[in-house]
């Protein structure tokens, strides 16, 4: 019980150091002159990753297939937000 | 820090496309906003109907005009698109929209959750409604679905399903935009706007999406064991189960209320503190009076369960009682807007009256329900339909619409028309108060709520009838609405970009407002008036 105590204190502890560098970090960067922030016009990678989770869901109810085109969707979904990401970065560069 | 903007090259995020798929994909909060409002419009007019088909069923006591699963149906999806799909995403969507330009933001943190969050909760809306296509019929246990009521064995068939995996979808789509709006204010406020300075409309909107990323969690863990315990799961059985569902629920269900509340009671605010000319009373203590509500408002969720004895009676009167400090507050801090305030009565203005003065009775009402001893006898009664009706009909539908006509010239550019906005305020003040008001006598005298025959006591049937006709009015009210927005947007007045003086950053952008929000400098911010400042300065 004792070990399970410690354990969880020391839990608690790297929690609470590790948001502490973390806000420690971010206040470092903040301290730069200018930040270029791309600003998405339009995205379809989120809408196609709500209809999938909602065809999943919808699936669970109605038609096992939609389970399984959810699924798909989603995939698709998130592939196109990695390029969507990646093209962002770009432009910041 | 300085942010300078650019977009995603077209390769991939595509350029800006016209017409209706640019704005179904487009990640502009103000387009993400205008969408939400208009499906959540939608969905009022759909909620609207479904209360006048009961209302048509109750105006004989013994009509046989629907039968009595059609009723049940009829009054659970009556609720649950009221409070799912209509006032709860408008509060979102007015904040979504507003929150940003209020704070000097060029965008929105979290675009594509926000665009995500609203188809989740736009698909979420359908598969809820699409439960009147099923044999079974819709979801019938009310837009709270108690157990054992909603469990599979006496609430079987697909429709019901649909409705737990509807709300689910809901929720989520509402917690990913309420995010998207906290976001926004933690790290895109303008220079010199602190959260100090932040407008009254602001702060309410803030207290209402953190209450939504707080209390919505817990609605989707109980529809997702509700779901399990429906397919076998036998998760809330006996009594303690019953009790245990009720907690889960009603820890979101009556935080919900003030999100249902506090955008429209900011709106109001701007609209009053604009329409007298004067800075709003009392800044302070009112963003710590919303800040104590939101609070208050986490810890009395089982005063809707006062009947049941399975919870602490005490506390949860002690903490509802206790909302009438900050709800004091307001009040003072509205009347004192006004006392000396050079007033304007333009229909925003009157809109936010009539919903300061109707909220007051569901108020007070309030205070009734929220003592147990009262509350054994006016629990499951018309009393408490005509409480909450007040507070979020008379109360909150009322604040919409002041912002409604505070803000629509800021969304479109054109002014709506005021001879048709007044006539749309006298027949909704008349037909909420013919509808609503008698619900109190019927409630004291006993008549139950949600039973689709009832017996031919002396009087039942009069007041029955007027609620009827008021139901009638308030139907008229919002076509008249309906028809204002449509005249005033092809025969357009343009309202140019500040058109009632107001006193907050939007109103320092053009009408509306381009994509990045902002194509001129901003004003100095020192308070949360700036342009109240700027006017003062000059």
């Amino acid at each position: 019980m004792r070990a399970l105590e410690l354990g969880e204190l020391g839990f608690a502890a790297v929690i609470v150091l590790t948001y502490v560098a973390a806000l420690g970090v971010r206040r470092r960067s903040r301290r730069e002159a200018v930040e270029v922030d791309t600003v998405p016009e339009a995205s379809v990678a989120a809408v196609l990753a709500a209809i999938a989770l909602a065809a999943i869901m919808f699936g669970l109810v109605w038609a096992r297939f939609l389970v399984d085109f959810g699924v798909g969707l989603l995939v698709v979904a998130l592939a196109r937000l990695v390029l969507e990401v990646r093209a962002e970065r770009e432009a910041r560069q | 820090m300085s942010t300078t903007s650019t977009t995603a090259p077209d390769a991939v995020a595509p350029a800006r496309i016209p017409g209706w798929l640019g704005a179904a994909i487009s990640t502009d909060h103000k387009r993400i906003a205008v969408n939400l409002g208009a499906c959540a419009f939608g969905f009022f007019v759909l909620g609207g109907l479904f209360a006048l088909l009961m209302r048509a069923q109750l105006a004989q006591p013994s009509s046989q005009l629907l039968s009595d699963q059609a009723y049940n149906e009829l009054f659970s999806m009556h609720g649950s698109t009221m409070i799912y799909l209509f006032v709860t995403p408008m509060a979102v969507a007015l904040a979504l929209y507003l929150v940003p330009l209020q704070i000097g933001a060029i965008r929105s943190s979290a675009p594509r959750i926000a665009l995500s969050g609203f188809w989740t909760w736009l698909c979420g809306g359908l598969i809820m409604q699409s439960g009147w296509l099923t044999a079974g019929g819709a979801g019938r246990d009310g837009w709270f679905a108690y157990t054992p009521l909603s469990n599979g064995s006496n609430t079987p068939g697909p429709g019901m399903d649909m409705w737990v995996v509807g709300v689910i979808l809901a929720a989520l789509g509402l917690m990913a935009i309420a995010a998207a709006v906290v976001a926004t204010v933690v790290r895109r406020r303008a220079p010199g706007m602190t959260l100090l300075r932040m407008p009254v409309f602001s702060w309410t909107a803030l207290v209402s999406v953190l209450m939504v990323v707080g209390s919505f969690p817990v609605l989707v863990i109980a529809m997702v064991l509700l779901y399990i315990d429906r397919h076998g799961g036998h998760i809330f059985t006996g009594f303690s189960g019953a009790i245990d569902y009720q907690d889960l629920f009603w820890f979101f269900g009556h935080p919900v209320v003030y999100v249902m509340f506090f955008p429209y009671l900011g709106a109001a605010a701007e609209a009053i503190a604009v329409g007298a000319r004067k800075r709003w009373f009392g800044y302070l203590p009112f963003v710590a009076s919303i800040i104590a509500f939101g609070a208050l408002s986490m810890s009395v969720w089982a005063h809707h369960m006062f009947t049941t004895g399975g919870i602490t009676n005490q506390y949860f009167a002690f903490t509802s009682t206790a909302l009438v400090v900050p709800a004091g507050i307001e009040y003072f801090d509205m009347v004192a807007t006004l006392i000396g305030g050079a007033i304007v009565l333009r229909t925003s203005m009157l809109f936010a009256l009539a919903f300061f003065l109707q909220f007051l009775i569901g108020g007070l009402s309030g205070i009734f329900v929220a003592s147990p001893v009262l509350d054994y006898h006016a629990e499951d009664s018309y009393l408490v339909v005509g409480h909450f009706h007040y507070t979020l009909f008379a109360g909150s539908v009322f604040g919409l619409f002041a912002g409604v006509y505070h803000w629509f010239p800021k969304l479109t550019g054109a002014l709506l028309r005021e001879s048709l906005g007044k006539l749309q305020l006298g027949l909704m003040v008349v037909g909420t108060n013919l509808t609503f008001f008698p619900m109190f006598f019927l409630g004291q005298d006993g008549m139950p709520r949600r039973i689709s025959r009832y017996p031919a006591h002396p009087g039942w049937r009069t007041l029955n009838v007027l609620e009827t006709v008021g139901a009638g009015v308030l139907a008229l009210g919002v076509l008249v609405f309906v028809i204002n927005v449509v005249v005033s947007l092809r025969a357009r007045e343009p309202a140019g970009d500040d058109p009632w003086l107001g006193h907050t950053l939007e109103w320092a952008t053009s009408s509306p407002p381009p994509p990045h929000n902002f194509e001129r400098p901003l004003p100095a911010i020192r308070s949360y008036a700036p342009l109240l400042d700027l006017r003062e300065h000059s």
